[in-house]
């Protein structure tokens, strides 16, 4: 199940804090845009809007990202 | 598959949906019908590697396809190509090489409104290597006969609710142990770049390091391995010309080097299971590695100037799958 947009993970991910390896092709190309994104403009709107974004990618394509979500996601 | 104009024709009469490859001149002959083609006369087949201009590369799409929509895209109309894709499919895209599409594809796709929510996946069409400068590559939309040295070709393959499309790359190449390279513009034009965050002339880095230019830049971008290939290296003007844009704040490094691309292709492949639809790899890795009679197993399809797995990739092979939704 793809966590909510309140849970911490996610704003990590958007900015590369947490720097993930996808196994998923447009997952790894779609973050690796949103971290050079986060460095053009890391107000905290641009980071909100990424993480909206990432969330309904995750909700879209939950079944490929199954092996993703639970190594992100592994200690909630 | 690779097959006769006579055989491609054949399919053509019957309505079958397909994406061909081939030269100009073959794709010329072929009838208007259900299909979208680009300029290449190179080719990975089962049979191995080799350059063919009489004959097309052949992938049939019916058996996937619920509603199918050709489109061709100019410049300033590129940037909707995934607006017009359906929600659940796939899109198909050829790109002519040294276009103004092909430019823009590859500098403003990754922001392109519903990029990574729909799959597409493409190449960049080209010519016979002793016809650069004679000839364009092109694409050529079949329903209308139209081919075009400038636009886009795309087709939109619709899939039922049970099945659904996923977008592979095979890179066997690797970032080097190497000095960490980034830069401070973007594009597919280069002059200076920061060599372990000091600037530096990036034409005279390659050449005091006597860097082999075969061996393209590449990132990591969050698990997926980019590369960016060198086209040239112009000296006198301290330039460096590549075959993809470089992006702002990308770690880059020189490529570890390949000593057989085939048995490393080979062994990546036997650790995967991949049941390609669609595949196209790089003319760089057929030209570098000597792919010519050579075989990289059942993922073949045309060597091309460009390959497409949402952005523009280089020396990368890509492939579709199309999979049965589970549960």
């Amino acid at each position: 199940m793809v966590p909510a947009k309140t849970n911490g993970k996610w704003r990590a991910l958007v900015t590369g804090e947490l720097n993930h390896s996808f196994k998923s092709v447009p997952a790894a190309l779609m973050f690796s845009g949103f971290k050079r994104e986060v460095r053009r403009d890391n107000s905290p709107s641009n980071i909100n809007r990424l993480i909206d974004k990432a969330y309904i990618f995750f909700i879209k394509y939950e079944a490929l990202l199954v092996r993703d979500i639970r190594e992100i996601f592994k200690q909630e | 598959m690779l097959l006769s104009i006579e055989e491609a024709v054949r399919l053509i009469g019957k309505n079958e949906i397909l994406h061909i490859a081939g030269s100009e001149d073959s794709l010329a002959k072929l009838p208007k019908g259900k299909w979208i083609g680009g300029t290449i006369p190179y080719f990975m087949t089962e049979l191995g590697g080799l350059v063919a201009e009489e004959k097309v590369f052949v992938t049939g799409l019916s058996e996937y396809s619920g509603n199918v929509e050709i489109v061709t895209y100019d410049e300033g109309h590129l940037k909707n190509v995934l607006r017009d894709a359906p929600e659940n499919g796939f899109t198909i895209i050829i790109i002519p090489a040294f276009s103004r599409c092909h430019i823009s594809y590859a500098e403003n796709a990754p922001n392109y409104e519903d990029m990574f929510m729909k799959p597409i996946i493409g190449w960049i069409s080209g010519v016979h290597l002793d016809d650069l400068g004679k000839t364009t590559p092109k694409t050529f939309n079949g329903e209308t006969g139209e081919k075009s040295g400038e636009k886009a070709i795309a087709m939109h393959v619709s899939l039922p609710p049970n099945k659904f499309a996923e977008i592979g790359i095979i890179n066997i190449l690797e970032p080097g142990q190497g000095d960490t390279l980034q830069f401070e513009t973007e594009g597919f034009s280069v002059k200076d770049c920061l060599v372990n965050g000091l600037k530096t002339n990036f034409a005279d880095y390659l050449v005091s390091n006597r860097i082999d230019a075969k061996l393209p830049l590449v990132a990591n971008f969050s698990g997926s391995m980019v590369n960016v290939s060198i086209r040239e290296i112009n000296n006198p003007e301290k330039i460096v010309h590549l075959y993809a844009p470089v992006f702002l704040h990308t770690d880059y490094h020189i490529a570890q080097p390949v000593s057989d691309y085939v048995t490393e292709f080979m062994t990546r492949l036997s650790s995967e299971e991949i049941f390609p639809v669609f595949s196209c790899n790089c003319i760089l890795n057929y030209l570098y590695s000597k792919l010519e009679g050579k075989k990289t197993g059942h993922l073949t399809g045309p060597m091309t100037f460009g390959e497409i797995a949402y952005q523009l990739l280089n020396q990368t092979l890509v492939y579709l799958e199309v999979k049965e939704v589970q549960g």
